[in-house]
């Protein structure tokens, strides 16, 4: 033996024939060409490197390497296994992902990495796919949503009880309403008692728009109910509802497809965040309604304050600014109110 | 002074093995942040990989009579069937908010591809783990799967769950009396009665929990409620009872889940023998529900971050309380003719969380 060979990489480690279970210690050493010198009591042959299938040797755990016929080898984490299967398999992305998965300062900076990673993926990224997405939604889709969603709804709200010229006068606002998006179609609009809604209104995928009586009697002029009409429209326009469905679906696709092994009742704290964030897409929407009904008012010469003083109505009515705006998936009445005076 | 031998009996053909596991904490939160950091800005496609490094930790940190386990799947076919099962989770979620005749359509097709899935899965997850070069093997039927899975699954609702428990043991002896180590078949020994008897203790102490819950959130309600006249504050008191609610039902949930771990888990792996030599397990439900709830609380609290520490705090548990009562020797179980299962099956059932295990 020359002396480079004395110097060759060379681990302990157990043999397995694949035929049946018994256990040999064995000496494995790195040979020429990367084949592997199988050395045991009673018995030593070579492996040729092409007949070696090196597992991917994940922490301290026991390490493996598969021979040819099922046969194969185990070797106990340690400094010489290392060295040993380093030089079968020695690929960059192996090293690499090693580095990572052994150092404290990657582990912190992965943590640090998650957290921002997630937030702006969460934040932005899923926001942008779900608004590209969106739009490819076949409207028959959107209806069919928007028509179960009425249904539910149905579930525990009464049918309108409005008077026949109150119900004429809102039916007139929806129609003026509409003559300002001609783009917009299937357009429908949908009353009901408030109940526990009280004085309210809300559009559902497809193109329905459902008002309370509570509203329709709240509102001083019918230039205000136009202005409710006009930002249902701008979340219509903007498919914010589906958005809003497609975001649930995406961030719980992806909080399956990564935490699928946490157990169900872990997955429900994780979940906890997302909820916040989806109240937060929420208040950007209702300022790109307002801005939609703002110049649509204009467009039809109703002057821009309907929309404020309905805003400050609705406030005094339902007291919804209690709720710590992070929560609450109305932004701030006032700013809103501020933004129809610029 | 005579010899340690002549003073303990030794019955060389009788003798317990326990299983340990040594993976640590520490180590593993390393392995797992990598996992997830690369998952996410790979979009998932590194999930694959993740899965088998996941599972070769576990697997190379379970050791039985001086050998540790080896998990065998490979990353590209892991990924096939996780995209495969995406596909589906797309399909289902499009299908359960557009219309109620196709969801009809879908809880049809799910009973029918679900028996299916598990025999797959069951499949796959035998072939790649091994221990001393000899793998395992499953023979479960379909036609054992769609009775248990799609017959009975459908009877649960009609019987208001009052076959639960056979269910359950159906099951388990689906899983465990199917599986083979090598040429060696598996054994399940456990009885319905047994199976009836677990559950009346998780019933009884799982309703002792729940009122435990409402009237800690009842003195909670009594004492903080406050009469508001302000619309915002009693939303905010709303907000606040919702939460306590939301804690109560976390913290009870996982002490049930942690009882019945161990319940069931003491008549499922705690009854299947291999070949003459028998599984035994000491999984005490209290204790599993004690490490249910501490590692539910750190993950909430630590936003996932703990998860890790989580797995295998449980891992540990579990498995450092199982033993092999050995008859005869280890060395003699021989391999079965090799056969090739796709990981389609196992991924689907991962995704869709389809709980085939104990």
């Amino acid at each position: 033996m020359s002396g480079g060979e004395m110097n060759a990489p060379s681990a302990r480690a157990q043999y397995f024939d694949g035929r049946n279970s018994r256990s040999t210690a064995v000496d494995v050493t790195l040979a020429e060409q990367g084949a592997l010198a199988i050395r045991g009591d009673g018995f030593a042959f070579d492996v040729p490197r092409a007949a070696l299938r090196v597992g991917a040797r994940v922490g301290r755990s026991t390490w493996s390497v598969e021979l040819e016929r099922g046969a194969s080898l185990a070797f106990e984490a340690g400094p010489d296994a290392e060295r040993l299967l380093a030089a079968l398999d020695s690929s960059p992305t192996t090293r690499w992902i090693q580095r990572l998965e052994r150092s404290g300062r990657w582990a912190a900076l992965c943590v640090l990495s998650l957290v921002v990673v997630t937030w702006l993926f969460v934040k932005y990224g899923v926001p942008a796919l779900a608004a590209r997405a969106a739009v490819l939604v076949p409207p028959d889709v959107e209806r069919a949503i928007g028509a179960q969603g009425l249904q539910w709804i149905d579930g525990w709200l009464d049918p309108s009880q409005l008077s026949d010229d109150r119900r004429s006068a809102v039916e007139a606002a929806f129609e003026r309403a509409r003559t300002a998006v001609p783009d917009l179609t299937g357009l429908r609009l949908e009353r009901r008692a408030g109940g526990p809604l009280r004085a309210n209104a809300f559009a559902l995928p497809g193109g329905i728009v459902v008002m309370t009586d509570e509203l329709a009697h709240l509102v001083a002029h019918d230039d205000e109910l136009v202005a409710v009409f006009l930002h249902e429209f701008g979340h219509l326009e903007r498919h914010h509802g589906m958005r809003r469905l497609l975001e649930g679906s995406i961030v719980a696709l992806l909080s399956l497809l990564l935490t699928s092994d946490v157990s169900t009742v872990a997955s429900v704290g994780t979940g906890l965040p997302a909820v916040l964030l989806q109240a937060g897409y929420s208040r950007a929407e209702e300022r790109e309604a307002d801005a939609f009904a703002l110049d649509a008012l204009e467009r039809i010469g109703v002057p821009r304050r309907a929309l404020g003083d309905v805003l400050v109505r609705i406030e005094a009515e339902t007291g919804s600014s209690g709720i710590p705006e992070i929560l609450s998936t109305h932004p701030e009445t006032s700013s809103r109110v501020d933004a129809t005076r610029r | 002074m005579p010899s340690p031998n002549l003073l303990a009996p030794i019955d060389h053909d009788r003798r317990t093995e326990r299983l340990s596991f040594t993976g640590s904490g520490a180590e593993y939160f390393r392995i797992w942040i990598a996992n997830t950091l690369l998952s996410i800005v790979t979009l998932g496609i590194y999930s694959a990989w993740a899965k088998v490094r996941k599972e070769r930790y576990f697997y190379g940190h379970t050791h039985l009579a001086g050998t540790s386990f080896d998990y065998h799947g490979r990353p590209i076919p892991i990924l096939k069937g996780r995209l495969l099962a995406a596909a589906l989770f797309v399909l289902y979620g499009v299908a359960t908010q557009t219309s109620p005749k196709l969801l009809v359509a879908v809880v049809v097709a799910y009973l029918a591809i679900v028996p299916w899935i598990v025999v797959k899965a069951l499949q796959f997850r035998a072939r790649v783990s091994s221990w001393r070069g000899i793998r395992f093997a499953f023979d479960g039927s379909f036609g054992e799967s769609y009775f248990v899975f799609g017959l009975l699954t459908v009877c649960l609702p009609l019987t208001l769950g009052l076959i639960a428990p056979y269910w359950w043991f159906r099951r388990h002896r689906f899983s465990f009396h199917n599986l083979r180590f090598g040429q060696t078949r598996c054994t399940f020994s456990a009885l319905p009665g047994q199976y009836y008897r677990a559950f009346l203790t998780l019933v009884v102490i799982g309703l002792a929990i729940a009122l435990a819950a409402v009237f800690l959130v009842a003195v909670v309600v009594m004492v903080t409620f406050v009469e508001v006249e302000d619309p915002g504050e009693a939303t905010a008191q709303g907000l606040l009872f919702v939460g306590v609610g939301y804690a109560t039902g976390i913290v009870g949930g996982s002490m049930i889940n942690g009882l019945a771990r161990g319940l069931l888990g003491n008549l499922s792996l705690g009854k299947t023998s291999v070949g003459p030599h028998a599984l035994s397990t000491r999984f005490d439900p209290g204790s599993l529900a004690w490490i249910q709830l501490v590692n539910t609380v750190l993950i909430v609290l630590t936003l996932g971050l703990y998860i890790p520490f989580a797995q295998i705090r449980l891992a540990k548990y579990l498995i450092s309380n199982t033993a092999l009562e050995v008859d005869g020797d280890l060395d003699s179980f021989v391999a079965n003719e090799s056969n090739s299962v796709s990981a389609t099956g196992g991924e689907i059932a991962d995704v869709f969380d389809i709980d085939v295990g104990w």
